[in-house]
């Protein structure tokens, strides 16, 4: 066995972690080996010293405290109908996203059919052609008067 | 480690999950010593006066937690979990205003000691507690949580969130750099101490 295998079962030794397997070889090298005996002893006096480590009791109160500074904990069902709360606005957002998308791709297709125009001919075009499609009241037709014209 | 710690806590930290304060009161009982202790070996002397404020964030933090708890764990090894993880944020934050103000603040006194800790000089406590301070970090918490609060190693591996064999590396080097340590100060301590009975936590 080698000297740095020997000091790590040594660490487990002190721990009480030493396998049965493992202990007769370390114990056969501990008779031979009287720098691993040293080593050993060093471990014991440092696992000694270690007890030197004070600390201090508690303050009596520290209990009161703690639960004096307690939120009020929330349930289960209060924290789903939080999640819920957070997550209905969501469907709605999603469909207007979604019809806005479906519509602009309509439009890309159609418009490709036929000509390639420029950018900014090409982007009001979709516009005027989405919004034309749509029912005054839609709620594509609101997202779409929101992107045209929200910014003037 | 209490005969109180050895019981299986977990419906109390169910409880708690559920809102009962009172389940958790019980629980804070029982083991704000472990925390406080493991926090004040832990924090360097300057923080260890700091223990006690770090130990109320980390009950909080189990109170909040408490809903989340998956009944695996341990309830000790749960809440050191959260203790180590709060030491170490609070060793980051502090050497962030280290680098900011460098202050002298006197180390805190201290009221426990083993009867090895007894028999041993000032000098020798203050070589110990400096030698176990500049241990990194995870080393550390591996060998207080082993050493004071006697976890089996892979109750060590769950609270630090790594393997058995890490453990077992991570207290074999912490011994050897601790070995180090306080050999350059043989001659302040006494002759050959056999290992006495560990202070409970």
């Amino acid at each position: 066995m080698q000297c740095a295998t020997a000091h790590k079962l040594l660490s487990l030794r002190i721990d009480g972690e030493l396998d049965d397997r493992r202990a007769p070889d370390l114990a056969a090298h501990l008779r031979d080996c009287p720098s691993c005996q040293a080593f050993a002893r060093e471990l014991e006096r440092c696992a000694a010293a270690l007890d030197a480590v004070s600390v201090s009791e508690p303050s009596a109160d520290f209990g009161a405290r703690v639960m004096a500074s307690l939120p009020p904990q929330q349930s289960t069902s209060e924290r789903w109908t939080l999640v819920r709360g957070l997550l209905r606005p969501l469907p709605m957002a999603a469909a207007v996203v979604a019809l806005a998308l479906g519509i602009t791709l309509a439009s890309l297709m159609n418009g490709n059919t036929t000509t390639t125009p420029t950018a900014e001919a090409f982007e009001s075009d979709v516009y005027a052609e989405s919004f034309s499609a749509l029912p005054e009241d839609s709620s594509g037709a609101r997202y779409i008067a929101l992107v045209t014209d929200g910014g003037n | 480690m209490s005969a109180n710690m050895q019981q299986d806590d977990t419906p109390l930290l169910l409880a708690a999950g559920q809102g009962d304060r009172a389940a958790f009161g019980r629980l804070v009982e029982r083991y704000h010593r472990a925390v406080i202790h493991f926090l004040q070996r832990f924090l360097t002397s300057q923080d260890a006066d700091e223990a006690e404020d770090l130990a109320q964030d980390v009950f909080l933090a189990a109170w909040k937690a408490a809903p989340t708890f998956e009944p695996r764990a341990k309830v000790l090894t749960w809440l050191l979990r959260i203790a180590t993880n709060a030491a170490l944020n609070y060793r980051r934050d502090r050497q962030k205003r280290r680098a900011v103000s460098l202050d002298g603040t006197a180390p805190p006194t201290s009221d426990i000691e083993s009867p090895v800790g007894r028999a041993l000089s000032h000098e020798t406590r203050e070589t110990v507690t400096a030698a176990l301070a500049a241990l990194p970090p995870t080393q550390r918490a591996a060998l207080i949580l082993r050493h004071y609060h006697q976890l089996p190693y892979a109750e060590i591996a769950a609270v630090l969130e790594t393997s058995i064999s890490a453990v077992e590396s991570l207290l074999f080097r912490a011994r050897q750099s601790l070995q180090k340590s306080l050999a350059c100060h043989k001659s302040e301590s006494p002759p050959q101490v056999s290992p006495g009975p560990r202070v409970q936590p």
